[in-house]
């Protein structure tokens, strides 16, 4: 799953893959701004088939929330 | 015209029955009166004189088991259900009608009871029901009452050659009650009723309503054959209505009626058993009454529970159209390979579509080999086939169901709008009928006249049916993937024979975008690499490929630069992605392999002229309106061509 | 050079146009014996080999994986080897054939003889799609340089027609600009009190004045109607209620998206908003109610460096706010109100922009 969500990071931002590391945050990746956020929300919902409500949305500011966020809704959804 | 009548048995008739046929006179009476002080809505077929029909079939059934009735099933729907207070709410047009007052007296549903004005449809869609039954292994009873009249329909005929070849387990309860609404059944009815079914290899029996006691056991032993062998039985009974087909429309002769009210077992009951009689009319009738009188203050349903507009879709946004190396053919037949393996409650029914067959155009290659027990291959019978796939499909089944040329679809138009375009709405939203109907249309084969037509116009525009094209730019497994999983309503899905050997999006013109929206039912859009358009073209389906050749000679000689709209969903349409066009270009083309008037095209071009407030112009091409030759050379001149085509665009410049 | 056999493909499958060559078992002029299979087709039904009939030397007129319609020849058979002069062309499906101009424009007859009239050459027009008389006629009327000219420069020149969406971009702009009667007034905004905070909150649009402007400006915009309103033929009209714009580019062009209410909301709340309206844009889920009636539009180029710039006013509005970046050292940024003069007047704007400063400096 960290697999898919770095590929997806990387093409959303526009940055190479080696680029997404667990201590990627939005202060440190330029290309991370709004709208490429929303770019990235939408591309994991796709994914996962899940929809992330606005508070998850915004503060999923950093890779390490981001999974926190999609482990949780994966497990209550029950998908693999 | 007096048949041979013996009563008997009657004063040892069980008390409860009595109370029970006098519920359903009571009602029966009381909705005539309630008609004559104007406080229903519509006509009732009142079953009076033949309660005993009603309650030896429908009466002596488990929950589980079905009733299909007919416009006189006031007394098979209480007899099954007890459910009085709902059928009185329900001619009285009150919200907690059986179905909210929509339905009204020919249009019941409930707990596995249905009833449609039509005579003749119900059959087949009964004998669904009774196909689902089987499939699912239950040994349950489907019970189907017709009337002498009846038997002037055909589908009751295909209905019941395809009952016995498949050995439904469904009980036919023939109520012969000499008159079919003013006519007497020997001027209108044949030969003899029971040899009709005989003639099929069906078990009959014979019974009449005036030996009560020996009606219910026949009856009971009916069904029981019919749910321990799971083999049909048509049972027939003799009866008589007391009271006109309707309302005041009786021109029977009145002595024939008061010999038939004196035989009448409720009548000879209450003769012979005064005091107890008196007491079980008058407590009915009082049951009755204080029902009415609560029912009279109810509210009736509002609209708002009863209809709310479709949203329409917003146009998507616009993705690159991808080429698929693989013939539509193969990419249908693919799909019903996957999904059928995959989901139980898929059916395949088409006629000729078994192995090695698999279907006049092989869709259903190997299907069958597959999927044995999903796979029906029919006899030529339009009408039963598309009525057996409603009952499937109101059972649970998501049934497929090929007509095998378009032309062929008006012998099943009945069953399209009068009954699976009807179910969900006039049982109010009880039940769902997901029907999926295919059929290739369209000419250029040589076909001729009756097989070569594109019907759209009379499959189009049914409220609550959606009509669907393939084409040869979009992937049918898309398209079928949108339905199997959205859909909960009757479908029609418009293939075309020309199209089915075509690859997708496989030949492209170099100065065109070829794109389409990311919805279900993907918009195609071909329009000029950069150039601005100036012109909308629309069609659906197998007109793509003549419509793309007329576009560079469109430029060349007009210096029209079209660009080019193809719908899937031709009914209900989205007009996001027209006007969307037609806003820039002011000038729309539709162009349809139909006949021009009340087709395709009309609807395009009288929505599209509401809905916008700028001046567009708008032009239909479409085939001459008379029958399309088999001579190709004239076929293709009444087909729309490129050059009838340009020369139609450059009329409007 | 007697002809001995010449195979059609058969018309085996009623409903089969065409078949595909799946493979050729011999080259052409080869020699091949009665029996011989000489090629693999493929209907809609299954695959099927075609014999020779006779022996002899076989000539294709096919090729492997090409489709070919039924009823049309796909090999003959000569008695003596042929040379190849005398073997007619291998024939290939219309219908396949790759487009004869690969690339270049398509001219319509109209814009042919104009071309020519014009003394032009076809050469002008290279990386069009479709040229037509408009097109020839609006390359002629560029200023300036004559057609000969014209001529000589054209190697240096490449011209793009615009994009639809420039083209509404333009429209949209146009309107109030070309009264040529806007005018910007700029304000410096201290940031110091608010910036840390505002950072805290919102990591998404850190060292930006975006979400606290938004915050601000609906109740504001009450107490001056006219930056709320619009210029129509000797009139202004006045909007009832505000609706915020944001101007976004996602690089298919400019967009004005309609924001729900956030007067007087938190920055979290006013965050959530905008990513609410931007998800919807981007997932296509936005109806035409998202992005008409916007009253007021605010424009932020922090993000892009910018300090000072002086926004156009969109068509159906008065007044535009543009927010630039903020200069760290100083802790401040310029906040640029560009207004319709029709309809208001810079005291009004200056007015305006001061409350504003004043409210997000928390005074």
């Amino acid at each position: 799953m960290e697999e898919k969500l770095r590929h997806i990071m990387s093409e959303s931002f526009k940055v190479s893959l080696n680029q997404i590391t667990e201590e990627t945050k939005v202060e440190t990746i330029e290309t991370w701004d709004s709208l490429n956020h929303i770019l990235m929300v939408l591309a994991l919902e796709r994914e996962f088939k899940i929809t992330f409500a606005p508070e998850e949305i915004i503060g999923m500011v950093s890779f390490e929330e981001v999974v926190g966020v999609l482990k949780q809704k994966l497990q209550t959804s029950g998908i693999r | 015209m007096k048949n041979q009548v013996v009563s008997k048995n009657v004063p040892s008739l069980d008390h409860d029955l009595v109370k029970k046929a006098v519920l359903i006179r009571a009602v029966e009476n009381k909705l005539l009166q309630l008609f004559s002080e104007g406080k229903l809505n519509g006509t009732v077929h009142t079953c009076v004189g033949q309660e005993f029909s009603a309650l030896a079939f429908s009466g002596q059934l488990a929950k589980e088991d079905t009733v299909f009735s007919n416009h006189r099933c006031h007394g098979h729907y209480i007899a099954f259900t007890g459910d009085y207070e709902g059928l009185l709410a329900e001619l009285m047009g009150k919200q907690s009608g059986v179905c909210g007052g929509i339905g009204g007296s020919q249009h019941l549903c409930k707990d596995n009871f249905y009833s449609n004005g039509i005579q003749g449809g119900i059959v087949p869609v009964a004998a669904g029901m009774a196909l689902a039954n089987k499939l699912k292994g239950t040994k349950r009873v489907v019970v189907v009452y017709i009337g002498d009249g009846m038997l002037g329909e055909g589908v009751v005929y295909e209905a019941l050659n395809i009952i016995s070849k498949w050995n439904l387990p469904i009980l036919i309860a023939c109520e012969n009650n000499y008159y079919a609404q003013s006519t007497p059944s020997k001027i209108n009815l044949a030969g003899d009723i029971l040899k009709r079914a005989e003639a099929f290899g069906i078990k009959t029996y014979h019974n009449d309503i005036w030996n009560t006691e020996e009606l219910m056991q026949a009856a009971s032993a009916s069904i029981a054959e019919v749910r321990e062998h799971q083999k049909p039985v048509f049972h027939l009974v003799e009866s008589y209505r007391l009271n006109p087909h309707s309302k005041g429309d009786d021109d029977r002769d009145p002595d024939e009626i008061n010999w038939y009210r004196d035989k009448d077992p409720i009548n000879v009951f209450a003769r012979e058993n005064n005091p107890l009689f008196g007491k079980i009319q008058a407590e009915t009738e009082q049951t009755v009454n204080v029902a009415v009188e609560k029912i009279l203050k109810e509210p009736e349903l509002d609209i708002r529970d009863y209809y709310q507009p479709l949203q329409e879709v917003a146009c998507g946004p616009w993705e690159p159209l991808e080429e698929i190396d693989a013939r539509q053919v193969e990419l249908i037949n693919v799909f019903f390979k996957e999904h059928m393996k995959n989901d139980r409650s898929i059916v395949f029914i088409g006629e000729d579509v078994w192995s090695p067959y698999g279907g006049a155009f092989k869709i259903a290659r190997d299907l069958s080999d597959f999927f044995p027990d999903r796979v029906f291959s029919t006899p030529i019978s339009e009408a039963a086939i598309i009525g057996i796939s409603n009952g499937l499909a109101i059972k649970g089944f998501r049934p497929f169901t090929e007509i095998m040329f378009g032309d062929f679809i008006t012998l099943g138009m009945d069953q399209i709008v009068n009954h699976a375009a009807k179910f969900h709405d006039m049982y109010n939203k009880q039940v769902k009928c997901p029907i999926v109907i295919r059929t290739p249309m369209g000419g250029r084969r040589g076909y001729g006249p009756t097989h070569s037509q594109t019907l759209d116009r009379f499959v189009t525009g049914i409220p609550n049916v959606k009509t669907i094209a393939l084409n040869t730019l979009t992937n049918p497994q898309v398209i079928y993937q949108s339905i199997f999983n959205n859909e909960e309503h009757p479908v029609i899905v418009i293939e075309n024979k020309l199209d089915y050997g075509s690859k997708i999006a496989k030949k492209r013109l170099p100065h065109y975008t070829y794109e389409k929206t990311s919805g279900d039912y993907p918009v195609v859009r071909i329009r000029p690499l950069q150039s601005a358009p100036n012109a909308t073209l629309l069609c659906y389906g197998g007109m793509v490929a003549t419509l793309l050749d007329c576009l560079e000679p469109l430029f060349i000689n007009f210096e029209i630069k079209a660009e080019v709209i193809v719908l899937t969903k031709i009914s209900p349409i989205d007009y996001a992605a027209i006007l969307e066009s037609v806003r820039e270009t002011r000038r729309l083309y539709v162009i349809e392999e139909g006949t021009m008037t009340g087709g395709f095209g009309s609807e395009v071009a009288a929505s599209v002229s509401e809905r916008l407030y700028e001046q567009v112009r708008i032009k239909r091409i479409a085939a001459l309106p008379v029958a399309i030759p088999s001579v190709r050379s004239l076929e293709n001149q009444i087909l729309p061509n490129v050059e009838r085509i340009l020369h139609s665009i450059a009329e409007t410049l | 050079m007697k002809l001995l056999q010449s195979i059609i493909v058969p018309h085996e499958i009623v409903n089969d146009e065409f078949v595909t060559v799946i493979q050729c078992h011999y080259k052409s002029g080869d020699r091949v014996k009665e029996g011989d299979a000489l090629v693999l087709i493929e209907t809609s039904k299954m695959t099927e080999e075609l014999y020779a009939g006779c022996g002899g030397y076989v000539y294709y007129r096919c090729q492997a994986d090409a489709e070919i319609k039924v009823g049309e020849r796909i090999l003959e058979i000569y008695e003596q080897p042929v040379s190849s002069a005398s073997v007619p062309p291998q024939k290939i499906p219309e219908k396949n054939e790759a487009p004869s101009n690969g690339g270049e424009a398509v001219f319509s007859q109209s814009a042919l003889r104009l071309i020519e009239e014009l003394n032009m050459s076809k050469d002008l027009f290279k990386g069009r799609d479709l040229v037509g008389t408009e097109d020839v006629r609006s390359f002629q009327l560029q200023p300036g340089p004559t057609v000969s000219d014209q001529l000589e420069s054209a190697e240096n020149i490449e011209f793009q027609k615009i994009s639809p969406y420039k083209k509404r971009e333009i429209e949209y702009l146009n309107d109030v600009q070309s009264s040529h009667l806007s005018n910007t007034v700029s304000m410096l905004v201290e940031v110091g009190s608010c910036l840390a905070e505002l950072n805290r909150v919102s990591k998404f649009f850190r060292n930006s004045l975006l979400l606290i402007v938004l915050s601000k400006l609906p109740s504001l915009l009450k107490e001056y109607p006219e930056l709320n309103a619009f210029y129509k033929a000797g009139s202004v009209g006045f909007y009832e209620n505000t609706a915020l714009g944001l101007a976004v580019n996602f690089g298919d062009g400019l967009r004005v998206l309609k924001l729900p209410e956030t007067g007087e909301k938190s920055i979290t709340d006013v965050e959530v908003l905008v990513f609410d309206m931007i998800k919807r844009y981007m997932g296509k889920k936005l109806t035409s109610k998202d992005v008409a009636g916007v009253t007021f539009t605010v424009t932020d180029l922090s993000k892009e460096g910018i300090h000072f710039f002086a926004p156009l006013i969109p068509k159906g509005q008065s007044a535009i706010l543009g927010i630039s970046a903020i200069d760290e050292k100083l802790q401040r940024c310029i906040l640029s109100l560009s207004f319709d003069h029709r309809v208001t007047d810079g005291r009004k704007a200056s007015e305006f922009l001061r409350k504003l400063k004043k409210r997000i400096e928390g005074r």
